[in-house]
Formats: C-alpha cells, sequence, structure tokens
C-alpha cells in the first residue's frame, strides 16, 4: 500500500523521528529508591522515593511502614511537585520596609541573628511574648518550635491543624474522659459504624488511618450507616444515607442514644463499670441527682429527632435497632475540623459510645499509646521552668482567636514574635482577614513555609524548611490502631533550594537566644535530638523496627503474649535498622490502657459534660429557609486540605472528586431546588449573605438536602503560585463565628446564603 | 573514520550470524500470550485517587490548568466515575475508578486509518504508537468507555518539572491520542529482569502504578490468562461485573460489587 | 504480522528531511587503543545488564585508569583537567530514538546475546569518536532482523 514509493524515505534514521518535547534519553544511569516520610499530613506515612541520576522522578509508598504499607493517598506524589515548584522561594527573604509582600533576599546568619536576638529580647522582657502557630504535623522540627516558645517564658502554643474545629476532640478528652493524648478509631474490627458527618474520606488529616481502616470494615462484610447533609464520599461508603439537617449530629446521636437505652440495648454491665453519672445518683447530702439516661429519655425522643434533624423518626428507630444488636458497634462524629460542628455533637456521639461500651475495646473507641519518649513541646513544670512559665496541666492550649484578641485588643503583654510553621492560618481560618490583621501587628512575624501562602504574605522574615524528601524527617503517630509510630528518615534527594531545616533553625536560634532560653535545648543538631530519641526507644526494651506484613504479625503476636525478639540489641543498631526500615513502632494494644492512667485508680467516663454542653437551642428547630436563601454547609476534599501545596496542579486536578473537573470550586445544590432557582448543571453561581460573596460553579445533586448548598475549602488562594492563584473560591469568607460557653473554643455559626445564577 | 569501521552501515539486517542462533534462543512468541487484568473492588475502594497521582507521575500525564479543566481538555488516564442513584432522600452514590478496560475486542482500533493503536498479541494490552498518531480521534469516539484522551497542546511543564519526568516514558505532544498503557513500561522491564535471570516472570512482578499505590489494596492486578492467578479467581466472584458487558468489547478491567456478600 | 510492517512503512511518511551535521564530542576519544588495552566495550558501558540504557562512563570511571597521564596524547590531558574539575564530560549522542520507541540494551545484549556491532557498527575499530552514527538505524531494519532471529514484532515492546 502507501509502502510504495517509500524507498528512499524509508532510509531515514530512527533518530530523526518524532517530535522532541523533552524527554531526555539520559547518557548516564543511575537508579535507586531511598526512604522518606509524608508531611502532607499527620499520618506520617512511609515513602519511597525514586531517584534517576539523583533526580526525584517518582514517590511511593514504603511497604514496610505499617501505616501505609505501600500505598498512598492522591496526595502522596504531591511532594514531588513541591520539590520541583518552580514558584519556591530559593532562600531566605526579608520583607523590603513599609511593603507588604515584597521581598527580598538575606543571608541565614543575618535571619537568624535577627530572629535570635528578637527571642533573646522577648524572653528577658517578661512572660507571654513569643508564639507559634503550627499546623498538623507532628515531627520534630514542630516540638522544638514549641519547646522554643515555653523556653522563651510562653504559653502562645497554638495548634490550628486545619481550620474552625481544632481543639474540640481535646475538649472531649478533657472533659469526658479525663485524660489527654489522641483518640483513635477502631474501624478495623468493627462490624457496625454508624458515621455522623464524621468526614472519614474527605478529611485531609490522617487520610490514610481513616482510608485504610472504613475498607477493612466494608471488605470484612461490616455495616455503615452515613448521617450528613450530602451525600459524599464518605456516604459513598455506606448502606445507607441520613440527610440530616446540617447543625444536628448530636440531636440524632442521642436520639440513637435514647432508643437504645428504652429498647433495653444499653450494656448495663460497662455503665456500671467504666461510666460515671449515667444513673441518677445520690449526692453528699443525700439528695437524688438526674443522671444522663433521664435527661436523653426526657428530651431526645425520636419524634422530636426527627423534627429536629428532617430524618424520618422511623428510619432513626431502624437504624437504631441494627446499631444496638451489632455485636461490635461503633460511632465516629466529625474527625476533621473544617467541618462547622459544636463540641457537643462530637460529645454526644462518645456518649453513645458509652451505651453500647463501644470504649476501649476491639472495634471501639481506643486512646493511642504515646510513645517512649517525652514530647518536647510538654508545658515546663512552673516550679522548674523559666520564669513566668505558669502552665497548668491539663487546660487547652489557647486558640487563635485568642491569640488575635491579645494582638488586636492590645492586651499585656505584647506578642513580639510569632513564627508560623506548617500552617496557613490567613487562608484557612473563618475570620482571615481578622488573622492577617494580628499577625501584620506583631513586630516579627516568621514563616518557615517553601511557598507562597496567603499567611507568608505578612510575613517579615521567611524561612523556607527543607522539604520532607531533602532533609532528613521524622514523625510521630498513634493514629494506626493507637499504636505508637516513630518514624524517621534521611534525606532521599538534594537540596533545590537554599532552604534549612526548621528543627536545626530553632536549635540555632535557641543557641543565639540567651542563657534563658538556651538552657532548655541541650542539643547542637537535629541529629542529635533524633539520637536521644533512638536511645530512649532502645532503652524503653519494647517495639522493633519497621517489618514486612508476616514479621509485623509475628512481632504482635509476640507482644501481646509479654515476648519480644527485636531486630536490633542496641542503639547504635537500631539507628542503622531505623535507616534502612524507615521507622520503629510498638505494634500492640493493649485493651484497659486508659483505665491505667488515671491518677485515682479506677477510670470512669463522665457523661455530665454532654448535657453541660448542650446549648439550650441545641433542640430548636432551626428556621427553614425560605426564597432563595440555602443553608450553606462546608465540607473539606482530601486533596485540597493540606495547609502547604495545596495549590499544586496533582491536587488541584483531584480537588472534587465528585465533579469531572478540578480547577475550580464547585457548590452542590439539590436538583429540585435548583430548578426553582432557574440553575443548570455547570452554571456559575454566587453566593451572597451579609459577610461576603462567592462565585462557583453549580453541581445538581440528588444527594442533597433540598434546603442546602454544599460548598468545599481549598479554593480561592491569593497567594499559591503560578498554578493555583486564583482558582476557586473560599467559602471561609460566608461563615462567622462566635466562642462556644464552655469550651471558649470558637466554633462556625450556621449561615445562610442568597444563591443567584450569574 | 575508516571505510572498514564503516562496514556496518547498512539498511539490511545482519541475519547470517544471529539466524542459527534464533533457533536455539527460546522464542518471545514460543512464551504463552499473557492477558493481563485488573479487579477493583469497590467495597475497599475508598476514592482516595491515589490511583490517580500515581498514575499521573508515572506516565508523565501532563499537568492541567483552569481553562483546559473547563473545556473537560484535562488528561486523565485514570479516573473516578461518581454514580449516583434513586431520588432524594433514597439515594446511593458508588464511585468507580474507571481506565482503559484494554478490551479484548477494542473498538478503537478498528477506527484507526494508521495503524497507531493496536491490541498487543503478546500482553492483551492495547496501546498506542504516538509518533504513528495523526490525531483524527476516531478512536476517541470509538471508545464507550470515554477513557481516550487527546492532546490539545503541547504539554505546559515548567522547565523545572522536567527533572522530575519519568524516564521510562515518554511525554507526548500536541495532536495525539494517549490513554492507560497498565504502564506497559513496567511490564517490559520485569520481563527483561526475569529473562536475564534466565527465568519467567512471577506474578507479583508486575504491577501498574495505581495498584502499587491503592492503600486499600481495592485493585489486584495479575494475567487472566492463568486461571489460577488471584484477578482469575476474583474475575469468576458472584460480585464480578464489567462495564457495558452488552457491547461485546470484553473489557479485561473487573469490578466486585460493594456490600454483596459471596 | 502483515499489518504491523505496512504500518511502519506508513508511519515513515512522518519523517522530516534532517540534514547530517557532524557530531562533535568533547575529547577525541580514540576506540580502538583502548580495546587494543583489553577493554571490553561493557567495562565502561555498564549499564547493559541491569537497566534499558547501556550508559556511558562518568568522568570517575575515566579517572580510575587517567587519574595520572598514561600516555603523551594532547586529549588525555584535556580529560585530565575534566577529572581535576570533577566535571563530567559533555559527550554527545550519536544513536538517538524517536521521542516515544525505547530500547532495551539488557534485553539485547543480555538475555538475545547480541552483539554490540551488530547495531551500532565497529566501533572498536575506530580511533577518532564518530561524526555520524555507523549504522542508519530504521523501523524496518529493526523488524527485519526481528523476523530473521524470530523475535518478537509486537508493538508493545518498543513503543510507549
Amino acid at each position: 500500500m502507501v509502502a510504495l514509493g517509500l524507498g528512499p524515505l524509508a532510509a531515514r534514521a530512527l533518530g530523526t523521528a518524532g517530535r522532541k518535547v523533552g524527554r531526555r534519553q539520559p547518557l548516564v544511569w543511575t537508579e535507586k529508591l531511598a526512604p522518606s516520610i509524608c508531611q502532607l499530613c499527620p499520618s506520617g506515612c512511609g515513602l519511597r522515593v525514586r531517584l534517576v541520576n539523583g533526580n526525584p522522578v517518582s514517590i511511593h509508598g514504603n511497604p514496610l511502614h505499617p501505616v501505609n504499607r505501600g500505598g498512598l493517598c492522591g496526595r502522596g506524589a504531591a511532594g514531588l511537585q513541591l520539590y520541583y515548584d518552580p514558584d519556591r522561594f530559593t532562600g531566605p527573604l526579608r520583607r523590603d520596609d513599609d511593603l507588604i509582600g515584597k521581598f527580598g533576599r538575606t543571608t541565614w546568619p543575618a535571619a537568624l541573628g535577627d530572629l535570635s536576638s528578637r527571642v533573646r529580647y522577648a524572653a528577658e522582657a517578661g512572660p507571654g511574648r513569643v508564639a507559634v502557630i503550627r499546623g498538623g504535623g507532628r515531627s520534630l522540627a514542630s516540638e522544638l518550635l514549641g519547646r522554643l516558645v515555653r523556653a522563651a517564658g510562653s504559653d502562645w502554643v497554638i495548634d490550628v491543624g486545619g481550620g474552625a474545629g481544632a481543639g474540640a476532640a481535646d475538649e472531649v478528652l478533657r472533659q469526658m474522659y479525663g485524660t489527654t493524648g489522641r483518640l483513635v478509631f477502631d474501624l478495623a474490627n468493627a462490624d457496625f459504624l454508624l458515621s455522623i458527618e464524621s468526614g472519614l474520606c474527605e478529611s485531609p488529616t490522617n487520610t490514610m488511618t481513616f482510608h485504610r481502616g472504613l475498607a477493612a470494615l466494608r471488605a470484612a462484610g461490616g455495616r455503615m450507616v452515613h448521617a450528613e447533609p450530602r451525600l459524599g464520599v464518605t456516604g459513598s461508603k455506606a448502606d445507607e444515607w441520613l440527610p440530616i439537617r446540617p447543625g444536628t449530629a448530636g440531636v440524632l446521636a442521642l436520639g440513637v442514644a435514647h432508643m437504645l437505652i428504652k429498647e433495653g440495648f444499653a450494656r448495663s454491665e460497662f455503665l456500671a463499670t467504666h461510666v460515671r453519672s449515667f444513673d441518677d445518683w445520690t449526692d453528699e447530702s443525700g439528695a437524688t441527682q438526674p443522671g444522663i439516661r433521664s435527661w436523653i429519655l426526657r428530651t431526645f425522643s425520636p419524634q422530636r429527632v426527627a423534627e429536629v434533624t428532617g430524618v424520618d423518626w422511623e428510619r432513626i428507630i431502624r437504624v437504631a435497632r441494627a446499631f444496638g444488636s451489632a455485636r461490635r458497634p461503633l460511632a465516629v462524629g466529625p474527625v476533621d475540623v473544617a467541618t462547622p460542628f459544636q463540641t457537643f455533637d462530637l460529645m454526644a456521639v462518645h456518649t453513645l459510645n458509652a451505651i453500647v461500651g463501644a470504649i476501649d475495646v476491639s472495634g471501639g473507641v481506643l486512646l493511642g499509646r504515646q510513645p517512649p519518649f517525652p514530647a518536647l513541646d510538654a508545658p515546663f513544670d512552673p516550679t522548674g521552668g523559666p520564669a513566668g512559665a505558669e502552665v497548668a496541666r491539663g487546660r487547652r492550649g489557647p486558640t487563635l482567636d485568642e491569640f488575635c484578641e491579645q494582638v488586636l485588643g492590645g492586651r499585656s503583654p505584647p506578642i513580639t514574635v510569632c513564627i508560623v510553621h506548617e500552617a496557613d492560618p490567613v487562608f484557612w481560618a473563618p475570620n482571615g482577614h481578622r488573622v492577617a490583621e494580628a499577625l501584620r501587628k506583631v513586630p516579627l512575624l516568621v514563616s518557615t513555609s517553601p511557598v507562597a501562602t496567603d499567611t507568608t504574605e505578612c510575613a517579615d522574615l521567611i524561612l523556607p524548611d527543607a522539604l520532607w524528601i531533602e532533609r532528613r524527617s521524622d514523625s510521630v503517630s498513634v493514629d494506626a490502631d493507637g499504636y505508637p509510630v516513630v518514624a524517621m528518615s534521611p534525606a532521599a534527594a538534594r537540596r533545590r533550594a537554599d532552604s534549612r531545616d526548621t528543627a536545626d533553625v530553632v536549635l540555632e536560634v535557641a543557641r543565639q537566644a540567651g542563657e534563658r532560653v538556651a538552657r532548655h535545648f541541650p542539643w547542637r543538631s537535629y541529629d542529635e535530638v533524633l539520637r536521644d530519641r533512638i536511645g530512649a526507644i532502645d532503652r524503653s526494651r519494647v517495639g522493633d523496627t519497621f517489618s514486612d506484613e508476616h514479621g509485623s504479625t509475628w512481632a504482635q503476636l509476640l507482644e501481646r503474649s509479654g515476648w519480644r525478639s527485636a531486630s536490633y540489641g542496641n542503639a547504635e543498631e537500631l539507628a542503622k535498622r531505623l535507616d534502612e526500615s524507615g521507622g520503629w513502632w510498638e505494634p500492640a494494644y493493649h485493651h484497659g490502657e486508659w483505665r491505667r492512667l488515671s491518677p485515682h485508680g479506677e477510670h470512669r467516663i463522665d457523661l455530665r459534660p454532654v448535657e453541660r454542653s448542650s446549648e439550650p437551642d441545641a433542640l430548636r428547630r432551626p428556621q427553614p429557609p425560605f426564597g432563595d436563601k440555602l443553608s450553606l454547609y462546608v465540607h473539606p476534599e482530601l486533596a485540597l486540605g493540606v495547609e502547604m501545596g495545596g495549590s499544586l496542579p496533582y491536587l488541584q486536578d483531584i480537588g472534587s472528586p465528585l465533579t469531572e473537573r478540578g480547577w475550580e470550586t464547585t457548590v452542590e445544590i439539590n436538583a429540585a431546588t435548583a430548578l426553582r432557582l432557574g440553575i443548570s448543571h455547570g452554571d456559575r453561581v454566587t453566593l451572597r449573605n451579609d459577610r461576603g460573596v462567592v462565585t462557583a460553579v453549580a453541581r445538581l445533586s440528588q444527594g442533597i438536602r433540598p434546603e442546602v448548598i454544599a460548598i468545599h475549602t481549598g479554593g480561592g488562594r491569593v497567594r499559591a503560585g503560578r498554578f493555583a492563584a486564583g482558582v476557586g473560591a473560599n467559602p471561609m469568607v460566608l461563615v462567622a463565628t462566635r466562642l462556644e460557653p464552655g469550651t471558649g473554643l470558637s466554633r462556625i455559626e450556621p449561615t445562610f446564603v442568597e444563591v443567584r445564577r450569574v | 573514520m575508516s571505510d572498514e569501521a564503516r562496514g556496518g552501515k547498512s539498511a539490511a539486517p545482519p541475519a547470517a550470524p544471529g539466524a542459527p542462533r534464533a533457533a536455539e534462543e527460546p522464542k518471545a512468541s514460543a512464551r504463552r500470550h499473557a492477558r493481563w487484568g485488573m479487579v477493583i473492588d469497590l467495597g475497599r475502594c475508598t476514592a482516595c485517587q491515589g490511583c490517580v497521582t500515581a498514575c499521573h507521575q508515572e506516565n508523565n500525564v501532563p499537568p492541567s490548568n483552569p481553562e483546559l479543566a473547563a473545556e473537560r481538555r484535562s488528561i486523565r488516564w485514570i479516573d473516578l466515575m461518581p454514580v449516583m442513584e434513586g431520588e432524594y432522600p433514597h439515594v446511593r452514590l458508588s464511585i468507580l475508578p474507571v481506565t482503559c478496560m484494554q478490551c479484548e475486542k477494542p473498538p478503537c482500533i478498528k477506527v484507526c486509518p494508521v495503524g497507531a493503536t493496536f491490541l498487543s498479541e503478546e500482553e492483551g494490552i492495547v496501546g498506542q504508537v504516538y509518533s504513528r498518531c495523526i490525531g483524527c480521534r476516531y478512536c476517541t469516539n470509538a471508545c464507550p468507555y470515554t477513557v481516550r484522551q487527546f492532546n490539545w497542546f503541547d504539554p505546559n511543564l515548567p522547565a523545572t518539572y522536567r527533572d522530575g519526568a519519568n524516564p521510562d516514558v515518554s511525554l507526548r505532544y500536541k495532536g495525539v491520542v494517549e490513554k492507560c498503557t497498565f504502564c506497559n513500561h513496567r511490564l517490559q522491564k520485569a520481563r527483561d529482569a526475569a529473562a536475564a535471570a534466565g527465568r519467567e516472570l512471577l506474578p507479583g512482578e508486575y504491577t501498574p502504578a495505581c495498584v502499587e499505590a491503592c492503600p486499600t489494596r481495592a485493585m489486584v492486578f495479575g494475567d487472566l490468562a492463568d486461571p489460577e492467578s488471584e484477578v482469575s479467581n476474583l474475575a469468576r466472584s458472584k460480585r464480578a461485573f464489567r462495564l457495558m458487558e452488552d457491547l461485546g468489547t470484553e473489557p479485561k478491567i473487573y469490578y466486585l460489587r460493594e456490600g454483596v456478600r459471596e | 504480522m502483515q499489518s504491523t510492517r505496512a504500518a511502519g512503512t506508513a508511519s515513515l511518511l512522518a519523517l522530516a528531511i534532517g540534514c547530517e551535521v557532524p557530531i562533535e564530542q568533547p575529547i577525541r576519544f580514540n576506540h580502538a587503543v583502548h580495546i587494543k588495552n583489553d577493554l571490553k566495550c561493557l567495562d565502561c558501558h555498564q549499564h547493559f545488564d541491569s537497566a534499558e540504557f547501556s550508559g556511558l562512563p562518568g568522568i570517575e570511571m575515566c579517572a580510575e585508569c587517567h587519574e595520572e597521564p598514561m600516555t603523551k596524547s594532547p586529549e588525555e590531558v584535556r580529560l585530565i583537567e575534566f577529572t581535576k574539575r570533577g566535571e563530567e564530560l559533555p559527550w554527545q549522542r550519536v544513536y538517538d530514538l524517536p521521542e516515544d520507541v525505547f530500547y532495551s540494551h539488557r534485553r539485547h545484549v543480555v538475555v538475545a546475546k547480541i552483539e554490540c556491532k551488530t547495531c551500532h557498527g565497529d566501533v572498536g575499530r575506530l580511533t577518532e569518536p564518530p561524526e555520524q552514527p555507523l549504522v542508519t538505524q530504521t523501523m524496518e531494519w529493526c523488524i527485519d532482523c526481528h523476523l530473521a532471529r524470530g523475535a518478537s514484532v509486537d508493538c508493545i515492546h518498543c513503543h510507549r
């Protein structure tokens, strides 16, 4: 056929065929896989970076790491694009005088000298003048920053970790369980999951634990009911979806609790031994005090709950019966801090778990075991600590709102130095403009971000942290089945920028900041701190370094029966094994763990806080919206929820998994409502209220309540490099917050918006 | 340069010396033909999209941007397809990872006027020869699964991204169609490694990037031609189904229904 | 098979007319003298058995022998300048393949035991670096050899 007459052409060499668009055929070839640790969320998944000729070309999961076992979520590879991000900061920057957002290059010695002298001055001037705002990462750098603040005599260690709901889980632990640490859900071993606005699959934090747990539950035939105003990815895993009204999660939980008590599903043995104030009790004066039981029975009848939540009472009763008759039922409330919920909602869910005894048992709520070394950012003992570091144990940490109040209210003592690490509060906080105002007012604001964010705009100094794949990295996690997992890895790739490890920066600043601060930092380098930790792990004589799944199962069996055969004999061998395998863990959870934590012998869960936290209006039915006002439901998306680098193409591309396009903020509207409002699929719509206006693309859905409009966070970054600046819209401008009376935490208020087609 | 040294210059194959030895070598065509396939357990899949980004980085899939996305011209070799059934308030949502089905009877190859796409006889993979593709997009229209993607533009890669491109896979350019190759480059390397060691390819030595990345082990990959393989066993499960089976395309991607007991 | 060959020829339609600019290498490397000193191709092009690329020697490998001058060659002096600076030699590629064609040295050299000169010409006898490829490689040329040896001509093995 066409071959005829092509003689001369056919003799052309292969090499000139085709178009070159950039694949380079390397002349030399070296290839290796180097371990590292993902720092895009607190899961701290083990990575293996594939390097060809020294360049990282892909990021894979480390099969030995017990948290992810070789898998990665949609964000895992994003580290690669952050590494090659053309808009990364190339070195330390200083703000040009009086010009916000204009930066000039400075040197590391100059920048660190400046920061140290300001920390020193602040520490000597008195307590409470140095602050740090940290994201959710659990690495040594975060701990050392917290320690720096404490050493400078201050208590301003603010953990924002993603958004408005930060701190609620800690409040539950503190008030109900009477302890601190982290709550873990043993999803894999439950056989009936009642998920109430849990956001397990959308949550940008602890992704790996939630996803793997949920998959294990479903694969083992576990049933699942999901309640949320919209049907999203988490709902897609459920057998049944209950479309509850926004802000009624706690009421639904207690409605189910009501049915359990009434129909005899409450596990009375557990309640009698491990729970306080469930039944009516007699106080010292001999008077009878009502318990939580009578309050729930009195207040949360199915009819009443159906009215408030908008779900048929028959359905509530049916779900309650199925939940009560399951062998290992488990209820999970909001796990993500970016969704609007009250601490009451979370407490109600834990009350439900207490009633079915799903606490501290297989398939229940666990308390993560801590690793065998102290956290370096724990408050110092007031007697031995620096003057002024008066930190009462058990008191919750300060919030971003309190920080803003302190700075903008001109309260004494003034905060003169603030360091922002792995966080972008100006973008994520509901009151971002106020946070920006406060941050600008701080005389020295330092950011460690390697890329531009809305928060770096306010900074005076930018000290770019090295990326996890280009530095020694570490992470401490207790979220996988409650086991302590300590990951450590050497640098995998060479550095592309003049960056420095924040851990080393803190140690250098502490050294220069005067004796008062320096005495709390006996280490010369990040490596030395890690060596200390390795020593502590070795001395603990528990756990082992990561091994493959067969090895891990064996180690687990041994640990559980009190035996141990570790792969190392001393700290030196341990260090070597850590570099090879990626980390250490103690692969056994001993049920009954937190009862032993109690200082007063037997530990009991107190249910009274749930009644205290229920505000009088908890049961008041929200005004049904009319006209074109819809109730705004804000939710996160897995890919867009990261503090750093949420702007990268990989993440923008997969931003909203239920839409066919990324690179945009979408809103979900019930198809019938959209018809009424004259909105079609794909239309641009505006959402407006008295606080602001955002524009987004409409997606019509059957899986959303008719009076609700759902919008995801993560869009509308102002400063985000060339790819994503200005892409999408930030719904946080629409929501108002208020301080919750029982906790002092800032909560998102119910928000209504007017929706119009553009 | 001496003429003698140039002696090798020829468009003709150096036939004679190699020919007798070829008879001793195990012929590639003598190998049992593989039928690579995948089973996706929807009960385990949690739509975390790990497969999507793992695929993008492995296969140098060009990054999108708001303009391309608005025109539905983003390139994705694997994507999540949400399927919502029922009417409010009784709704079920399933999310299916959809990639090239690697059909045994692919409708796309029949319509290609230049033979740029083909069904590999030996591996059962539907391949694409970019340098032969003329960009007519007949195949993208013929594919009932809409998993073939057209490059409307040259990849707009920042210079720094090129250092991070996977050297095992080409970068495509404006005017060609591309799609999932089951990470065929990994197969080629695994076959080389096995052959160099003088043995057959073992199960598990060849895994596409999506399957490797899947944190919930929802994706299982293997040879459907081997009746004993894990994929073959799962494909025979009562929960198994294929997309648009009635079209007769015989996809080699199977799905396992969620919430159904064996 | 028929269709493979027909299509293979058809793809050559896409070939552009290129002009042959002589390829210049950073040093006038003498293959013959190295072979005479009992070195084999694979002593320096080392990746043949572990990767698809056979690879060129890095400067460190040159320095293993040439840390101090071994001859009076002015080219060696230039090599040692590179060695001292620790700078890689900017070798120019002689044999190039289209963007979407991948060739595995491991498969051809280790598995099929094809001699280097089958595809590269008798480079070992050259006293100067080649300015042009010694062998004109076309797809037809590849396929003919594959057919002659009973090797696979499935597109999947080379195009990706």
